[in-house]
């Protein structure tokens, strides 16, 4: 591989890991910033999925020059493939505990039509699921 | 030895009962995954004995763990999976600088809960759907509706009735461009006859 | 470029400050376990960017757990989080206690 060929591909790779490290100061900043729970977890989900790809991106065309095995660019493959998994997973699982025990700022919300669907199941059923701490 | 020998036919019906459940398409891809992990598509001397070992470690997997089939299936139409993927992308960037913005411009930020009802009636759009739809930042799904198929989105950043249907609208262009991509001609039909129905009621 | 590589150490360091700051000021458990996805987002970040740096790929296999057993923590949290929410709820609309059951379909 040519040293120019090289040298671009190692500037783009810097590019790409230096707008990964933003986008997790973005976030870290944001969960300073935000005011409740459901809003941070918009941040949080950016360096975890689009970051993560860029820096991915960059170590492969970092290793491009150093060996063409296969190896790292499948392992890269599939860190990809578990966090583009995982991730949506569990936030999933957060948000709805956090709606639950009213972890969100209700001034904050211009809509909110999950409410009542719980009001009236609630009703239905006779328990309160939702919300206790207020 | 100590069995009682009655059983034996029993068991062996189990079994094959369990190995009836085995799904060969997903089955190949965790030996996909498997190869991946041990290096084995650098072809060497064990490569072929390590896809036998990942393709025997998938159908253990699923025989000891047995999941409910994959529903309605799917069909996957390259040109569109494809268009899919730029989609997803062009929406995950755009929507990281538009969070960006808004952590860093000051004031309140508001935020939403809409419901967003699925016009698929397939199981496997609608996880398709939520797992983009919580990647992509700026919408995280709080809550599945079950029987009816209604997702409960929390959207950052809209301010007003016009962002609420401005959310719930790229909602139902995402499901469509999944729909499209994955889709089978059933839930394509689907989700046509809901766009035309829409089109004329709004 | 060294100077770019410079920029992303101090970055990430950035971030992984604020959300240790984020971790300790709480308020609530959720939010601690979503800063510690975050500071795991960070981690990840800079083992990639040691990675790419000294074009070492023997740190990858390190990436790769992470990014499998990162999402763990926090469903944890989450699942006790529900069930002790739960519990209060009932413990609310039943002033007598009742025996605890093993039950209710936890979030």
């Amino acid at each position: 591989m040519s040293d120019a060929l090289t040298a671009v591909l190692d500037w783009v790779a810097v590019l790409c890991l230096l707008a990964g490290a933003m986008l997790s100061f973005v976030a870290s900043v944001g969960l300073i910033r935000f005011p409740d729970l459901l809003s941070r977890m918009h941040t949080a989900a950016k360096p975890q999925v689009l970051g993560l790809l860029l820096v991915l991106v960059g170590i492969g065309l970092r290793l491009l020059p150093e060996e063409t095995g296969i190896f790292t660019v499948g392992t890269l493959a599939v860190v990809g493939l578990f966090q583009v998994i995982t991730v949506p997973v569990a936030a999933h699982i957060a948000a709805r505990v956090g709606y639950r025990t009213g972890r969100i700022d209700e001034d904050l919300l211009v809509a909110d039509e999950l409410f009542d669907r719980l009001e009236s199941e609630d009703r239905a059923t006779g328990t309160r699921r939702y919300r206790a701490s207020e | 030895m100590t069995r009682p020998p009655a059983t034996r036919p029993e068991r062996v019906q189990a079994l094959r009962r369990r190995l009836g459940k085995v799904q060969i398409p997903i089955a190949l891809g965790m030996t996909v995954v498997w190869m991946l992990l041990f290096d084995g598509f650098r072809l060497r001397e064990e490569s072929l004995g390590l896809l036998v070992l990942g393709f025997g470690v998938s159908v253990l997997i699923m025989v000891v763990f047995p999941l409910p089939p994959v529903s309605e299936g799917f069909r996957f139409h390259p040109w569109q999976f494809l268009r899919l993927l730029v989609y997803f992308f062009v929406q995950m960037v755009q929507s990281s600088f538009q969070v960006t913005w808004q952590t860093f411009t000051p004031g309140p930020v508001l935020s939403s809960v809409i419901a967003v009802r699925m016009r698929t009636d397939s199981e496997l759009m609608l996880v398709c759907t939520s797992i983009a739809l919580s990647v992509i930042p700026g919408s995280v799904v709080v809550e599945v509706g079950q029987p009816e198929h209604v997702l409960y989105i929390h959207h950052l950043g809209t301010r007003d009735e016009a962002g609420t249907e401005r959310a719930r609208r790229d909602t139902w262009r995402l499901e469509e461009r999944i729909v499209r991509a994955l889709g089978t001609r059933v839930d394509i039909a689907k989700l046509e006859a809901a766009e035309t129905v829409g089109t004329e009621s709004a | 470029m060294n100077v770019l590589w410079i920029a992303i150490a101090v970055l990430l360091g950035a971030a992984a400050l604020l959300s240790m700051a984020r971790m300790l000021m709480g308020p609530s458990i959720l939010d601690r376990a979503l800063s510690l996805d975050v500071l795991v987002a960070s981690a990840l970040t800079g083992i990639g960017a040691y990675a790419a740096l000294n074009r070492d790929p023997t740190v990858l296999p390190v990436l790769l757990v992470l990014s499998l057993v990162g999402f763990v923590g926090s469903i944890s949290v989450s699942k006790f989080v529900a069930r002790r929410h739960e519990d209060a709820l009932r413990e609310r609309d039943e002033p007598v206690p009742a025996p605890n059951t093993e039950g209710g379909d936890a979030a």
